[in-house]
């Protein structure tokens, strides 16, 4: 059960309701995606939207729907999707602020590739980009500020840290997360089945390779 | 079919990939579906059949093969090989000829359907191009080839006045209030529901952004959550932002408000220095409104979803 229903949200297709636990959240909205009722289903960091179709069912019907669907919901305490071993290159060109976050975090920029591979992360919810993974530590982290000018071009594969979560780019582009390496895995493949390497409840660890490891795993 | 100039931005769009918010992917697909589907209605197509999208500016197209196309939405008028021809109908493209449309006066995008469609393989479900990330197709540019299917030649149309809305640059759009509406004060939510705003420079498939009365939302974010084209932003700049249909799936601005399903496609066709009003309704309204948008438009175009 949740105690979403008082303060959902309904739009004309879409609904949303905070559900702040994280096991409770995800736990629905793998839920959720089941029921032919909703045709998306979106995570948020503390909410879970559904969109409907409008022709086949009304707004208010939708609202009880979607109240009865939260309601069925038992949480799962523990992520039961499988591990997913990210392999990081740390060096500097990779990682351009890695001696910014290492200040940040009080430890040595050597350090930075065992304290990242020590904590136990899971996919919080995808945004941004397509697979774009805003990553949790279970551990608690430190506020780790936006660059105060964000870059023009952040490479595809690049992994960020910002505020206590960890990011991952899977598409050239702009951005504002400070860097601390890049993985050679292709995080979104339009041709592949799931498409996105990622998906919300994913449980992560990262494993530090040299360049050579990264270019042999890139080709 | 070739690209011989693909002015502003021209991009394969139909069928938006549904189902792949969840990955962070939009749906894409044509920023105004109505002028799609009558553009196809003129050549006998699906009224989702993917077409070329094109912006503001004028486009042409080398045709190997005799086809039959037509052009709808903010474009009025084209040519071939220099005879002129006019928006909201059919003509006959002969092999070898070139296919012009002119640049739009008012509105944005223009929709150039050809009979039978592109032969192009669909990507997650859809048949349209998400430009940010180059996943379904990118921006076409000269150079560019397009594959046709082989279609028999259908009889010449026109598209019946009544179905022939005029796109113009003041527009009144229909909304919801969003989640995060009480963090604007009452001034400010008074000022948004009356006043007029105008499209900024910044306007694009991802979205446009608006200016007039400063909205200042308090507290500023909120933790990444879902949005949706129609979608209205307030972010720090005081400038409220409305989200397309290439807009990011998840926002961390305050949600003021939410553009109806039925007035979404007037979305695609605001350009910088469009003039834009508010009018407040209850989810049970914009329900009925988009019942009778699609009842209007389904007398001539039976298949139409929106």
């Amino acid at each position: 059960m949740t105690d979403a229903s008082k303060d959902m949200y309904l739009a004309d297709d879409w609904i949303s309701a905070p559900i702040a636990d994280r096991f409770m959240r995800l736990a629905a909205a793998e839920a959720l995606r089941r029921h032919s009722d909703w045709t998306e289903v979106v995570a948020g960091l503390d909410s879970l939207a559904v969109q409907f179709d409008p022709e086949r069912t009304d707004p208010a019907t939708a609202r009880l729907l979607f109240q009865r669907h939260l309601g069925g919901v038992e949480s799962g305490s523990e992520a039961t999707a499988k591990t997913v071993i990210i392999p990081v290159c740390y060096e500097e060109d990779f990682g351009p602020d890695l001696n910014h976050v290492a200040d940040m975090l009080q430890i040595h920029a050597d350090d930075i590739p065992s304290w990242h591979a020590a904590q136990r992360w899971t996919v919080d919810m995808l945004g941004f980009q397509p697979g774009f993974a805003y990553c949790r530590s279970d551990g608690d982290l430190l506020d780790i500020a936006r660059l105060d000018q964000p870059r023009q071009t952040v490479p595809a594969g690049s992994v960020g840290l910002l505020g206590g979560l960890c990011g991952l780019y899977p598409f050239e582009g702009p951005g504002g997360w400070p860097l601390i390496g890049r993985t050679p895995l292709r995080l979104f493949d339009p041709a592949r089945e799931p498409a996105s390497l990622l998906a919300a409840g994913t449980p992560i660890r990262f494993e530090a390779i040299g360049r050579a490891r990264f270019k042999a795993l890139k080709a | 079919m070739h690209i011989l100039d693909g002015g502003l931005q021209t991009s394969v769009q139909g069928k938006p990939m549904a189902g792949q918010r969840h990955i962070a992917l939009p749906g894409a697909g044509p920023a105004d579906p109505i002028s799609l589907a009558l553009a196809n209605w003129c050549v006998g197509n699906a009224p989702d059949m993917a077409g070329l999208e094109i912006t503001l500016s004028a486009v042409s197209l080398h045709f190997d093969h005799a086809a039959t196309i037509a052009f709808c939405g903010a474009a009025t008028s084209g040519d071939i090989d220099g005879t002129p021809i006019e928006a909201g109908q059919s003509h006959v493209v002969p092999a070898g000829a070139a296919l012009r449309v002119h640049g739009a006066r008012s509105g944005v995008r223009s929709y150039i359907a050809v009979a039978g469609g592109f032969d192009l393989p669909e990507t997650l479900g859809g048949t349209s191009a998400y430009l940010p990330a180059g996943v379904g197709g990118h921006i076409l540019r000269a150079g560019d080839s397009l594959p046709l299917r082989t279609s028999a030649l259908p009889d010449q149309r026109t598209v019946p006045h009544p179905y022939r809305p005029p796109i113009t640059d003041e527009v009144a759009l229909h909304c919801l209030a969003g989640p995060e509406l009480d963090r604007l004060d009452q001034g400010q939510r008074r000022a948004f529901f009356s006043e007029a705003f105008t499209i900024g420079q910044r306007a694009n498939r991802i979205g446009c952004e608006l200016s007039g009365p400063a909205l200042h939302a308090s507290p500023g974010d909120i933790a990444s959550a879902a949005v949706f084209p129609g979608t209205i932003q307030a972010p720090p700049s005081g400038n409220p932002f409305l989200l397309g249909v290439d807009a990011q799936t998840t926002g961390g601005y305050p949600r003021i408000a939410q553009i109806v399903r039925a007035d979404r496609p007037s979305i695609g066709q605001l350009r910088p220095g469009s003039r834009v009003r508010f009018i407040a309704v209850t989810p049970a309204r914009a329900h009925e409104l988009l019942r009778r948008k699609l009842l209007l438009w389904r007398s001539l175009m039976p298949q139409l979803t929106l």
